[in-house]
C-alpha cells in the first residue's frame, strides 16, 4: 500500500482498522467511481431550470409598476414643457426619461423622441457635452454606430467630462470591431476602478476572446455595483455575468446568476430571457421555454422573441410554426422605425432564405455602420449565396479570420469553407463554433454536427 | 492489489468531475481596490461655469483651491476682458488682474464675526445666504465699472427672489416644485 492510498484509507476509520481483502478494496474504489460518475452524469444532464424557482418572476406586477412610474415622470415633464417649450432643463429631463423608457419597454418611438429633443438641444447649445453624450448613447442603443461615432467625437472635442466621453467612444470602437484603438483609449484613462470602466474592460476582454479574464472583471463590476446599492445596476450586471457563465459552459452557474439578478430586480427581463434560453438550449424543454417567452411577449412588443420562438418551433419539427414566427420577425424587425436595430439577425435570416436584393442593401449598410468582422462574415455569406465563392473566401481571409472570437463568425465562415471544399479549414472553424453550441443554440448545433459529419 | 492507484484515480477524477459540475458559488470577493475620485467642486455660484472653458473644466474641478490661482488666474483674466473689454476696476476697486486672482481661487469665504452675506452694500463675501442675489452681485462686479453704473442692461439678472419661500428649518431650501 503506498502513501497516498494509506492517507486516503486512514481517513475512513472503518477501513484502516479492519483488514479487508484486496478484491473488496478494488470493488470499493470501483463503487466510488461508479457512484461519482453516476452523480456527475445525472447532474450534467438533468434539467437546470426549475419551474417553481422561475414562476415567481413570471408576473407582470413589478414590471408594470416600473413602467407606470416612468410614464408618470414622463407626463410630469411633458406638462412642464408645454408651459415652456424651449426650457433646456425640461427637455433634457424628458429626453433622458424617454431613453430609459425605451430601455425598459423596447418601444423604439421613445428612442426617436429622445433623439429629436437632444438634437434640438445640441443645435442650440453646441458646447454642452452631455447632449452629445446622450445622442451618442442613443445612437448606440439604436445600432447607428456611424452616427454614434460622430457624436462621441463631438463630445470629445468639447473636452469637458472627458472620462465619460472616452468610455462612450470605447463602446463605439468595440461595436465597430476596432479593438486596438479601444484598448489604447481605455488604458489611458485615470480612474480604472469605476463600474463604468470595469464594464468596458469586460467587453474588451470578451472581444479579445479572453472569456476568463472578462468574467474576472465582470465579477469585480458586480461587486462594484453592489456597493452602489442601485438594484437595477446590480441586476443588469448580474444578468450580463449570467450570460458570460453560459458562454463559458457553466450553465448551472449562469442560471443561478440570472435568478440572483431577478432577486434584485424582478423586471430584469434579460435575465428571464436568459433562463428561457437555458430551458431551450440546455434542458431541451421547449414547452417551458415557450411559456417563459410568452410571458416576456406579454410585456414587451419587440421582434426579438419571435426569433427565439422560430428556433424552438424548428427544434420541435413544427415547420409551419417556425415559418410563421420567422415571417413575423422579418415583418416587425424590417419596419422603418427600427432603423438599423435588427440588421444582423435580419440579414442572417434573409440569407438563410436565399434572398438577394434585401441582404445586398442591408449587409452594405451594416458594414457602413460597423465594419466589424461579423458584418464582413455576413457579406461573405451573401457573396457565397450569389455563387461568388472566391470573393466570399477573400473577404473571410482579409476581414474575419483571426480578427474576432464571435461564435457566429466561426459558424458562418466554417459553412462557407465547407461548401467550397476547404475541408481542413472548415473542420477547424466548425469545431470552434461547436464549442459554443450552447450560445448558438440547438438548431445551429444540429447543423454544425451534420456539417462536420459530412466533411 | 495489482494496481490500486488506478481505481483510486478513477474515483478521484470522477468525484472531481461531479464536484466541478456543482456551480452554485455566487458570492464574489469584494473588490480590493477602492478608489473614490473627486468629480466636481464649486464655491461661488456660476464662477466655474462662466470663467472656465470646456476644455479646462475637468482639470479645474480637481485642482485644489490653493493651486487654482496659479493655474487659472490668467485664463480668468482673458475671459473677463473678453466679456467686458472696457473693464477698468469694479465697485470693490479691484483691477482686472487682482479681481480675477480672487475669482480663480474658487472658495466661499466666511467671516465669523460679521453679518453673513455675499454682498449687502457694506460687507463683501462674508458668506452667502440663500436669498442673496448672488448672480446680480457678480454681474455688477464684472460689468458695473468703478461705481456700479456702467452697462446697466448687464448688471442685473432681474430675478430678485426665489419663486417659492425658503424654509426656516433644515434643509432651509424650498421643497421641489
Amino acid at each position: 500500500m503506498n502513501n497516498l492510498q494509506g492517507q486516503f484509507l486512514s481517513s475512513w476509520p472503518c477501513l484502516s482498522s479492519i483488514h479487508i481483502p484486496n478484491t473488496m478494496k478494488k470493488l470499493f474504489f470501483l463503487l466510488i467511481g461508479i457512484i461519482s460518475f453516476g452523480l456527475w452524469y445525472y447532474s450534467s444532464t438533468r434539467p437546470i431550470v426549475q419551474y417553481e424557482e422561475v414562476k415567481p418572476y413570471l408576473q407582470a406586477q413589478h414590471y408594470n409598476i416600473q413602467k407606470s412610474q416612468l410614464l408618470d415622470q414622463l407626463a410630469f415633464w411633458v406638462k412642464r414643457l408645454d408651459q415652456q417649450s424651449l426650457n433646456n432643463v425640461y427637455q433634457q429631463k424628458l429626453a433622458h426619461l424617454q431613453a430609459q423608457y425605451f430601455r425598459l419597454t423596447g418601444e423604439v418611438n421613445y428612442l426617436r423622441q429622445s433623439d429629436s429633443l437632444l438634437l434640438d438641444l445640441a443645435e442650440r447649445f453646441p458646447n454642452t457635452v452631455t447632449y452629445w453624450q446622450g445622442l451618442a448613447q442613443n445612437a448606440i442603443a439604436g445600432h447607428e454606430f456611424a452616427k454614434a461615432d460622430h457624436y462621441a467625437n463631438q463630445a470629445l472635442a468639447i473636452g469637458e467630462k472627458r472620462y465619460q466621453s472616452c468610455l462612450i467612444k470605447v463602446d463605439v470602437l468595440l461595436e465597430r470591431g476596432n479593438r486596438q484603438e479601444a484598448l489604447g483609449l481605455l488604458n489611458g484613462l485615470g480612474n480604472q476602478y469605476s463600474f463604468d470602466y470595469l464594464s468596458r474592460q469586460v467587453k474588451l476582454e470578451d472581444q479579445l476572446g479572453k472569456l476568463d479574464e472578462a468574467i474576472h472583471w465582470m465579477e469585480k463590476a458586480v461587486s462594484r455595483a453592489r456597493t452602489s446599492g442601485d438594484s437595477s445596476l446590480i441586476s443588469w450586471s448580474l444578468a450580463n455575468l449570467g450570460d458570460m457563465y453560459g458562454h463559458q459552459g457553466k450553465i448551472r452557474k449562469s442560471y443561478h446568476t440570472f435568478l440572483q439578478a431577478l432577486q434584485y430586480n424582478p423586471s430584469e427581463l434579460h435575465a428571464i430571457k436568459g433562463i428561457a434560453w437555458i430551458a431551450f438550449s440546455h434542458d431541451k424543454s421547449p414547452t417551458l421555454a415557450k411559456e417563459i417567452v410568452a410571458f416576456l411577449q406579454s410585456l414587451q412588443d419587440i421582434p426579438d422573441y419571435e426569433l427565439l420562438l422560430a428556433d424552438i418551433a424548428t427544434y420541435q419539427n413544427e415547420v409551419e410554426k417556425a415559418k410563421l414566427h420567422t415571417e413575423r420577425f422579418v415583418a416587425q424587425a424590417g419596419k422603418v422605425e427600427y432603423g438599423f436595430l435588427y440588421t444582423r439577425p435580419l440579414v442572417q435570416l434573409l440569407l438563410d432564405r436565399g434572398e438577394v436584393a434585401e441582404p445586398a442593401i442591408r449587409t452594405k449598410a451594416e458594414i457602413d455602420q460597423r465594419a466589424h468582422p461579423l458584418s464582413f462574415a455576413l457579406r461573405a455569406k451573401f457573396l457565397q449565396n450569389l455563387g461568388a465563392k472566391d470573393a466570399a473566401m477573400k473577404i473571410l481571409e482579409e476581414k474575419v479570420l483571426g480578427q474576432t472570437e464571435e461564435p457566429d463568425a466561426f459558424y458562418l465562415a466554417g459553412m462557407i469553407y465547407k461548401d467550397n471544399g476547404k475541408i481542413k479549414l472548415a473542420k477547424a472553424l466548425l469545431k470552434t463554433a461547436q464549442e459554443a453550441a450552447f450560445e448558438l443554440g440547438p438548431i445551429a448545433e444540429i447543423e454544425i454536427k451534420n456539417a462536420l459529419r459530412a466533411l | 492489489m495489482k494496481n490500486p492507484k488506478r481505481y483510486l484515480l478513477l474515483g478521484l477524477v470522477l468525484g472531481a468531475l461531479f464536484l466541478s459540475s456543482c456551480e452554485k458559488d455566487n458570492d464574489f470577493n469584494p473588490i480590493e481596490n477602492f478608489l473614490y475620485q473627486q468629480e466636481d467642486q464649486m464655491a461661488r455660484p456660476a464662477i466655474n461655469t462662466v470663467f472656465v472653458s470646456s476644455n479646462d473644466k475637468d482639470a479645474f474641478n480637481v485642482t485644489p483651491p490653493s493651486q487654482q490661482g496659479a493655474a487659472f488666474a490668467s485664463k480668468f483674466n482673458s475671459r473677463l476682458l473678453a466679456l467686458n473689454p472696457n473693464y477698468t476696476t469694479n465697485a470693490l476697486g479691484l483691477d482686472a488682474a487682482t479681481f480675477t486672482n480672487v475669482l480663480a481661487t474658487d472658495v466661499l469665504t466666511v467671516a465669523t464675526q460679521q453679518p453673513t452675506t455675499f454682498f449687502d452694500g457694506t460687507n463683501v463675501l462674508t458668506g452667502r445666504r440663500l436669498d442673496d442675489d448672488v448672480i446680480s452681485v457678480e454681474l455688477l462686479l464684472i460689468f458695473g465699472g468703478p461705481d456700479g453704473t456702467a452697462n446697466p442692461g448687464l448688471t442685473d439678472d432681474n430675478v430678485d427672489a426665489n419663486d417659492k419661500a425658503f424654509l426656516n428649518t433644515f434643509p432651509y431650501l424650498a421643497s421641489p416644485h
